[in-house]
């Protein structure tokens, strides 16, 4: 006990005091980045679904004989963020046509995309 | 321990002790804004659920200026009126569903309603843009969506 220097208890505490700390960081840091991704993920899910939606719509409405376009590219920014839209359309069986929503958006960088598809009558 | 020590050491222990509980009472607050925040995301997706829901199954949609009245018909075939409306009760703006509170306050945060928007893209599809800001930390989120009037068929439509 006369000599001087740390214990090897008080060192193990300290560390653990120290880790304690930077884990509830870490933890709140995750749980931000995770609060954040879900906000994105909702947003472009109500996207899909409104260009899903739009597109039903719009076939549901043509006149006898016409072809709505095939593809459609568009990009939005809701929320802070773009987001990259693309609708496509393709029979999918007689009567049938398969609508497709995929939305991307770069969050930090890193690519996420969400796909909605939806089988509608093609004779409205 | 000598009075020197205890001179010296006070002062420090006092300010690593004034540090931590600032940077946790910084966390607690940001946490607590972070849950807040949540909270307004669940209500918005809720209600845009609800509305799209109810669009979906009405025979007819009207557009007003605050709000949109469906109507649907329940099992029994008797038409059955859904009138989704904006309300602000103190200066607190809501969204209601049949004059019942669809968002508004909790114990989480306080929720008002910016924007709820419905226009007609054609015949037969609606699109919605509803917003929310949450009092407590000055978030606005906005969600956009549509629904088709699966029950067109039967005669109606959107009106506006």
């Amino acid at each position: 006990m006369s000599e001087k220097g740390f214990f090897l208890l008080e060192t193990i505490v300290l560390g653990a005091v120290l880790l304690a700390g930077i884990s509830v960081l870490g933890a709140y840091t995750a749980g931000r980045q995770v609060a954040l991704a879900s906000q994105d993920k909702m947003t472009a899910a109500f996207l899909a679904q409104k260009y899903l939606a739009c597109r039903q719509g719009e076939i549901a409405m043509l006149p006898a004989g016409a072809y709505p376009d095939k593809i459609i590219v568009t990009s939005v920014q809701r929320n802070n963020r773009d987001f990259y839209v693309e609708t496509s359309l393709c029979p999918a069986a007689p009567g049938l046509m398969k609508i497709e929503v995929v939305v991307r958006w770069l969050p930090q960088g890193k690519q996420q995309q969400l796909t909605l598809s939806r089988l509608v009558r093609s004779d409205g | 321990m000598t009075l020197l020590e205890l001179v010296v050491a006070l002062p420090l222990v006092a300010m690593l002790l004034a540090g931590l509980s600032t940077m946790f009472f910084l966390l607690l607050h940001s946490c607590w804004a972070d849950i807040s925040d949540l909270e307004l995301q669940q209500q918005l997706r809720l209600a845009a659920v609800a509305v799209t829901q109810d669009m979906m199954y009405a025979d007819r949609a009207k557009i007003e200026e605050d709000g949109i009245s469906l109507w649907t018909r329940s099992q029994s075939s008797l038409p059955r009126q859904i009138v989704y409306r904006v309300r602000d009760p103190g200066g607190k703006a809501i969204l209601t569903k049949n004059n019942q509170p669809l968002t508004g306050g909790s114990i989480y945060g306080d929720i008002r309603i910016v924007k709820f928007q419905c226009r007609k893209f054609n015949e037969k599809t609606i699109v919605l843009e509803l917003g929310g800001r949450n009092a407590f930390t000055g978030k606005i989120l906005v969600i956009e969506t549509a629904a088709v009037l699966e029950n067109k068929r039967s005669g109606g439509g959107a009106d506006e």
